[in-house]
């Protein structure tokens, strides 16, 4: 019982690894080989778990194996658009200039109820108001609306305003982050003083967040 | 450009240990084939002593090589082999040679197949 316990740790921290060195990318937005390796490396991983008869590297060597082949092949993507294309596929775009293209629906096996679905979940509920939808080919789709159906920006009021700056966390669960204040030139003596000018500690504070104009916002950690 | 140089360092340590572990189970598989042949010729010409001596010194590399051989060979295969050559000892004892040779024989058929089996050949990969 042991032997599993410490071999689901081990293959765990691995699994980490793995999806670590592949990069940042959510269930949603795989790409067709992204998928299937992690699909591949959840199964492998159950294999010397389940049954200690099988060696660790067993489990360990394809997992590294798949993860080491998916980051190659990445690289020659990125740099060769044809294996790209090979690989990924390409985006299909679906409607054009206001008109459903019912041939490459049909090459999709994209159904009408698959067409709307998608409209709602991007906040559209009149397939009149859409002028490009794009299949991306991690299956996403994307929506351009018409002009007068795309939510009011500034710009199109004509409106002048300044870019904000980000707000950045300074104190995190009673900790400074030093490299925060860093990135914004905020001394730790401005962090200090302004936090004793609001009568808290560093420690009693839950979250602390300031810009690079020095505007702050602090929440202090719950009384139990 | 780092991640890329990482993963083909894994990629080639993986490969490379591979490699070294096929040519180490091949020197395992000779040793102990090569033991097991003598003890058993020794037993049927029924020189006994040297039959046991062959056995005990068989059963002494089989442990050693054991440890080795279980990071990634099946362990159920190598607890087979470890049952067979424990056995060796008692059988030579009690100069039962039929025994002795048959028992000889299964462990160098479990040490050539767990060999065979490792090679990255047709039949094996597909």
């Amino acid at each position: 019982m042991l032997i599993v316990f410490i071999r689901s740790i081990l293959l765990y921290i691995l699994i980490i690894f793995g999806l670590r060195v592949m990069g940042k990318r959510q269930i949603g937005e795989l790409q067709p080989s992204e998928l299937v390796i992690t699909i591949l490396i959840s199964n492998m991983a159950t294999l010397p778990i389940e049954d200690i008869n099988i060696p660790m590297l067993m489990g360990a060597v394809p997992i590294l194996a798949l993860v080491g082949f998916e980051i190659l092949l990445s690289n020659i993507s990125l740099r060769n658009k044809k294996f790209r294309e090979f690989v990924s596929g390409n985006p299909v775009v679906i409607i054009r200039d206001g008109i459903i293209d019912q041939t490459q629906m049909k090459k999709l096996r994209f159904s009408i109820d698959d067409l709307m679905e998608t409209l709602r979940e991007n906040s559209v509920f009149d397939v009149r108001d859409v002028y490009y939808a794009i299949v991306e080919t991690t299956g996403q789709v994307s929506i351009l609306q018409k002009y007068e159906s795309q939510t009011v920006t500034t710009k199109m009021l004509d409106l002048k305003g300044s870019e904000q700056p980000i707000p950045i966390v300074v104190v995190s669960d009673g900790k400074i982050v030093e490299d925060s204040l860093e990135a914004y030139n905020l001394g730790k003596d401005w962090l200090l003083r302004t936090i004793q000018s609001n009568n808290v500690h560093v420690k009693d504070i839950y979250l602390m967040t300031a810009d690079k104009n020095a505007n702050y916002f602090i929440v202090p950690k719950s009384q139990k | 450009m780092s991640r890329s140089i990482t993963i083909s360092i894994i990629l080639l340590a993986l490969i490379g240990f591979s490699i070294f572990s096929l040519f180490r189970l091949q020197d395992i598989n000779q040793e102990m084939t090569d033991l097991l042949t003598s003890a058993s010729l020794a037993a049927q010409n029924q020189e006994f002593e040297k039959a046991k001596e062959l056995s005990k010194k068989c059963i002494e590399r089989w442990h050693e090589h054991e440890h080795f051989a279980g990071i990634f060979i099946r362990h159920n295969e190598i607890d087979e082999m470890t049952g067979l050559v424990s056995q060796l000892k008692s059988f030579i004892e009690q100069k039962n040679t039929a025994l002795f040779c048959g028992t000889a024989d299964r462990a160098i058929t479990l040490i050539n197949h767990i060999f065979s089996s490792e090679l990255p050949t047709l039949t094996n990969i597909f």
